[in-house]
């Protein structure tokens, strides 16, 4: 039973800076958890709550059935992995592993056994007496993360473990979590990170949180749920744009009515969209705004019902595909991603599709209405 | 190529003049007074000051060495020796708490700690005299390590608790989250770590109390018992005027450290720094 | 990786370790504090209620005389003299050291391979006990044997030899000279430090501008050693008037008083003239300039904290 709880959970730095509302949240047995969200929006401060390091919060932490509040770090079962890898630069990679396991004063075959399991996983065996100074990024964070595996905890704590990493070594030692995640089933993990892709591709479940105004308004809480829940359902208009790249477009109108497909919009631009969800607490000519993605717009020959027709300001082209840039009326441009090169060039006039299953619709305050079928 | 050819003429005349006559104006008096220490006294009466000794003659040195030197060197070596020790512990503990613990008054009583870097030590004379008096210690070499412990601290605290700040924090949670309580984390992790910061106030403050003196002076009386610099006060009574034979005695108790200077002069001169320059 | 863990679940909980923490703090500055409560902050307080006695420091015999010494210490010319010639010490330490020492770390900075040996030697002073050079250098400046009358001789100069440290105009002078002497490679190698931390950049980009190496030096690396001039400074001032040793061993403070400073004055009234009331007086008087003025200095270099 390693499934972890936050009740009620709430911290503030100093008597008026809060960082964490009201955050109620269960992460289950084995389960891998990411915590996204903006800088600022104090996701690895919840992370450190969860290990032990940050205190002087309210609510309650539970890992298992045990409530944790008062347990000291090392004995909460948890090992945690740091931004800078945070290795004790003045002991051998053998020992920086073997550290933790020598004051819990586990016997000495146990931890050559532990320490050898865990360098053959990660491939670090020829490392064993090197000093972390002599390490590259990478390998250093393997340790990092062998120190962390010896242990066998119950969870694993991981603070931004490659922001620190290059590009490419970042792709690769994401795989490499993952993996892990695989290897030690019954572990649930915490990952803390502000990359969505890193979330999208290691998640079985996102936590989104809000920061700044949101969170005093909303909650830390944007929103949890599976990664393609909040690509597909964003709840709000936070979680819509923070997801996905480029972000939704969004775009304003006005509510007409609502129909069986959905509720019908109008935008700034002239066209009548229809966007399949539940209308019926609007009032007519009420302020919306309409998202759509970039990678669901269809490039058409002409206008035609639901379909954006706008005058092309800039085209980028990656081979692949391309972003054709739209001026939208307002100070951010629409981006449409296309196929190939697009076909079109600044100065033309384009039309986009906007397929009615995968149009959003957000109520003035920007909260997101419910669709009228599930996926 | 923007600076015209006078000034790199005179910068390429003026390095070295300035940088060797400033060489001459360092070793003129060490040069006197090595010199002056193989000239027997009548020589150095009657012949010129700058005239080099008739024979290398090393009889003020066996002089000086046959009487009580070799005392005044234990001494010193012992009073220094305890001294630094328990300085680097001592002010390596309190530089942890100061730079990562938090409790009330922390930055307060940091401030008023290092305040005492500039307090005179000339205020506490009489009543550490007194005290000592009082406790017994009086001409005991022993009466010297409590007050040259205590005035080394400010400075030291202040140099490790700087050291220790720049230690990240990240180490510490590290240690935390392997079992670590205070103490393990300071013994285990910060005083290894602080190696450095270390050696910079073992340095410094090593120098300083070798070469001390008010304090030896005040609180020391017999031969037995007292350090090096005390050394030379002495001799200088008892030779009076047999200036080569008092010129020995300065360049024996001069020489440890330029020995020691000799095999780490960049450590040296970074710790005479301490305080002064980062680290 | 099932159930084996680290530590037992329930282990550990609570209690004991937290209070454990909360206590830690203590138990770290335990020793410090201690110290310096007995060393420091005892004599401190002790030295301002000693100076309201009359008391000759051996017998029970000592005399509560209220402020009467701290009234002889505001009319007694000779403390005033003494703490004057401190003043003194301070100013030509700043203006004698600091020039010198910058000239110094500039012709280091373009010495190329010499430096490094020329600055080991040069820092080799500072290595010397105060007794040691005291000794030295009363014998350099020796009246008929002393090899700086004899040097002025040879060069030509013998009109100019004096009896340095016998002579109440210049026995002061001849003891700064010794301390300017010691310290000027330590304020030499501050300033290094302060020019090794000009970005390189900066004087290429000026080059480029066309800037000589001149200009350089006198619009922008001068102005960027402003910080460690204030350190220099704030150190040298400091120093200068808690200063004991050099004098007490070459002139003693003499002659006629001429190079007393506050602590050798202080000295003399205790262990000479065995005054521990008055001297503890005098001690107190001396904390209490030293203070003001430190803390006029700190004001207005504020950089202190963090540079030195």
């Amino acid at each position: 039973m390693t499934s972890i709880t936050l009740s009620g959970v709430n911290k503030s730095f100093g008597a008026n800076f809060p960082v964490i509302r009201g955050v109620d949240l269960q992460i289950e047995d084995g389960e891998f958890c990411v915590f996204l969200g903006p800088s600022g929006c104090g996701k690895s401060t919840l992370l450190r709550m969860v290990a032990g390091l940050e205190m002087g919060y309210t609510g309650e932490i539970r890992i298992g059935d045990r409530v944790v509040d008062k347990v000291e770090p090392a004995d909460r079962q948890v090992a945690m992995v740091f931004q800078n890898y945070a290795l004790y630069p003045h002991m051998s990679v053998y020992d920086n592993m073997a550290f933790g396991l020598r004051q819990a004063k586990t016997a000495k075959a146990e931890i050559e056994r532990r320490v050898q399991d865990a360098a053959r996983i990660l491939q670090i065996e020829p490392l064993l007496d090197r000093m972390p100074k002599a390490l590259s990024g990478g390998q250093r964070q393997r340790v990092a993360i062998g120190r962390a595996i010896v242990r066998q905890p119950k969870v694993f704590l991981f603070d931004e473990p490659l922001s620190n990493l290059d590009a490419a070594l970042r792709v690769h030692m994401r795989s490499e979590i993952a993996t892990l995640h695989r290897n030690f089933p019954a572990a649930s993990m915490i990952y803390v990170t502000h990359d969505q892709t890193e979330a999208m591709a290691l998640a079985d479940k996102i936590v989104l949180l809000h920061a700044g105004k949101d969170m005093l308004k909303h909650g830390s809480i944007a929103q949890v749920g599976k990664p393609l829940d909040l690509y597909h359902r964003p709840r709000n208009l936070f979680v819509a744009g923070f997801l996905g790249s480029p972000t939704m477009n969004f775009l304003p109108g006005t509510f007409i009515a609502q129909e069986a497909a959905g509720a019908r919009v109008a935008l700034k631009g002239g066209e009548e969209l229809v966007v399949p969800v539940n209308g019926g607490a609007l009032a007519p000519g009420g302020a919306v705004t309409l998202g759509v993605r970039p990678e669901h717009l269809a490039p058409v020959a002409a206008p035609a019902a639901q379909t954006l027709t706008r005058p092309v300001t800039a085209v980028e082209h990656f081979g692949e595909y391309s972003f054709v840039y739209l001026d939208s009326g307002t100070p951010t441009p629409m981006i449409a991603k296309v196929a190939g090169d697009g076909g079109v060039k600044a100065g033309d006039t384009a039309s986009f599709a906007a397929p009615i299953e995968c149009c959003h619709l957000f109520d003035g305050d920007g909260i997101a209405l419910n669709h009228l079928t599930s996926l | 190529m923007a600076t015209s050819p006078i000034t790199r003429a005179t910068g390429r005349v003026a390095v070295p003049v300035l940088g060797l006559f400033w060489l001459a104006v360092t070793t003129v008096p060490f040069l006197f007074m090595v010199m002056t220490t193989f000239k027997t006294q009548q020589e150095s009466y009657s012949s010129s000051v700058w005239a080099l000794p008739e024979a290398l003659d090393f009889v003020n040195y066996a002089d000086v060495l046959s009487g009580p030197f070799l005392t005044y060197l234990k001494n010193s070596v012992m009073v220094v020796v305890i001294s630094v020790i328990l300085i680097v512990v001592i002010s390596a503990m309190a530089a942890y708490a100061f730079a990562r613990m938090r409790f009330r008054f922390n930055e307060a009583l940091f401030g008023l700690i290092v305040a005492g870097m500039i307090v005179p030590i000339h205020i506490t004379l009489v009543p550490i005299y007194l005290m000592t008096r009082h406790m017994g210690l009086y001409d005991s070499p022993f009466a010297l390590i409590g007050p040259y412990v205590a005035t080394s601290l400010p400075i030291s605290v202040f140099i490790l608790t700087e050291f220790m700040r720049q230690i990240p924090k990240e180490l510490e949670e590290a240690a935390r989250l392997d079992g670590c309580g205070p103490f393990a984390i300071f013994f285990k992790v910060f005083f290894p770590l602080s190696g450095p910061g270390l050696s910079t106030v073992a340095i410094y403050n090593g120098i300083m109390l070798w070469n001390e003196f008010i304090f030896a002076y005040v609180l020391t009386s017999s031969t037995s018992t007292r350090t090096l610099p005390l050394a030379i006060w002495d001799y200088q009574g008892q030779y009076t005027s047999n200036i080569p034979a008092i010129l020995a005695v300065v360049t024996l108790t001069s020489l440890p450290l330029v020995v020691a200077y000799a095999f780490g002069q960049e450590k040296i001169v970074k710790g005479m720094m301490a305080g002064s320059l980062k680290g | 990786m099932t159930d084996i863990s680290t530590r037992s679940a329930g282990g550990g909980a609570g209690g004991a370790g937290l209070s454990l923490r909360k206590l830690a703090p203590a138990i770290f500055l335990a020793p410090a504090i201690l110290l310096l409560a007995v060393y420091l902050l005892y004599p401190l307080v002790e030295s301002f209620r000693l100076s309201l006695l009359d008391w000759n420091g051996l017998g029970a015999d000592a005399r509560f005389v209220g402020l009467d010494n701290w009234k002889k210490l505001a009319t007694d010319t000779l403390f005033w003299e003494a703490a004057w010639n401190n003043i003194l010490l301070a100013v030509f330490s700043v203006v004698i050291q600091m020039p010198i020492a910058v000239v110094l770390a500039v012709v280091l900075d373009n010495a190329g391979k010499g430096s490094r040996i020329l600055k080991i030697l040069y820092f080799l002073p500072l290595l010397m006990s105060s007794v040691a050079l005291g000794v030295l250098f009363k014998y350099f400046y020796d009246v008929n044997f002393g090899p700086l009358n004899a040097l002025l001789d040879y060069v030509g100069l013998g009109f100019l030899a004096q009896d340095w440290l016998g002579d109440t105009r210049f026995a002061l002078g001849a003891v700064i000279a010794v301390v300017c002497w010691q310290y000027i490679p330590f304020y030499m190698v501050l300033f290094m430090a302060g020019l090794a931390s000009f970005p390189a950049e900066i004087s290429e980009a000026a080059k480029l501008d066309g800037a000589s190496e001149a200009t350089i030096f006198w619009k922008m690396k001068l102005p960027h050693l402003k910080g460690t001039f204030r350190t220099a400074v704030v150190l040298s001032v400091i120093g200068a008037l808690r200063y004991f040793d050099l004098i007490y061993v070459m002139t003693g403070g003499g002659p006629e008083g001429s190079s007393e400073l506050m602590a050798t004055y202080m000295y003399r009234n205790v262990f000479s003239s065995f005054q521990l009331g008055y001297g503890s007086t005098v001690a107190s008087g001396m904390f209490i300039v030293v203070i003001l003025i430190a803390s006029v200095l700190m004001r207005f270099s504020k950089r202190y904290e963090t540079e030195v």
